[in-house]
């Protein structure tokens, strides 16, 4: 379960490195994927300590939050680009 | 439960290695494919933990769906870009790596670091008995996401 923890934070603490390194919108969006990927991880990694299901079943809300959060994030890219002619941000 | 097993750890590593080039690659879709190879090899560690259903949903709705749709716009946004040839070995390995692990699983070998397995119906008669409400709110929720997202997109 400490591997689990350890590797859930591992996960974030990339994604925040991602976000803080990186000035390009994809990219952005990539590292909150991480985020919250590493995030729904920990629900898993929590649901089989506890041997219940209900871990997973948050799993699966949080992977429909994400998907609609990518969705989203994707169209603001593609409507920058078109705006900017660029993915760079700042 | 004991310590991590073998294939737990030769896992984690592939993810954080993948996820680490994925935040650093320069391009974009380099960026993606590492970032699908770290998809992969948490799933794999899903498998491992015993939630083959967390597993399998990582496999379709994010290295599926949600990669997917990235590839498609990052080809929307430079579709002639040419990208430089690169040298292969550090991919390479990586995917090699994830192959190896794939192999050694061949043989129905069973989840080594699960305390016990939570199956399918287990997870499905929560969801739809207790959750129910907040599976129709998360449908609402991608209703309004397909609405905001189709405003957004139109020209």
């Amino acid at each position: 379960m400490t591997a689990v923890i350890l590797l859930a934070c591992v996960l974030f603490a990339l994604g925040v490195l991602g976000l803080l390194l990186r000035r390009n919108f994809l990219f952005i969006i990539l590292s909150l994927e991480v985020m919250i990927n590493s995030a729904a991880f920990l629900w898993v990694g929590a649901s089989v300590y506890w041997g219940s299901a209900e871990g997973q079943v948050m799993f699966l809300f949080v992977a429909a939050a994400a998907a609609t959060e990518m969705a989203i994030g994707l169209a603001l890219l593609i409507a920058y680009d078109r705006l900017f002619k660029t993915s760079e941000l700042g | 439960m004991l310590g991590p097993s073998v294939l737990f750890s030769v896992s984690a590593t592939l993810a954080v290695f993948s996820t680490l080039m994925a935040m650093i690659s320069r391009q974009a879709i380099h960026a993606l494919l590492y970032f699908i190879l770290s998809l992969l090899s948490l799933s794999l560690i899903l498998f491992d933990l015993g939630a083959h259903f967390a597993a399998a949903l990582e496999l379709l709705i994010y290295a599926g769906a949600i990669m997917v749709l990235f590839l498609f716009v990052v080809m929307l946004l430079n579709p002639t870009q040419e990208l430089p040839r690169k040298n292969l070995w550090l991919p390479g390995s990586l995917f090699v790596a994830f192959l190896a692990e794939l192999i050694w699983l061949m043989p129905g070998k069973a989840s080594l670091d699960a305390a016990q397995v939570i199956n399918l119906s287990e997870v499905w008669v929560l969801l739809f008995k207790k959750y129910g409400v907040l599976v129709e709110l998360s449908s609402f929720l991608l209703l309004a996401g397909l609405i905001a997202a189709y405003r957004i997109g139109r020209k």
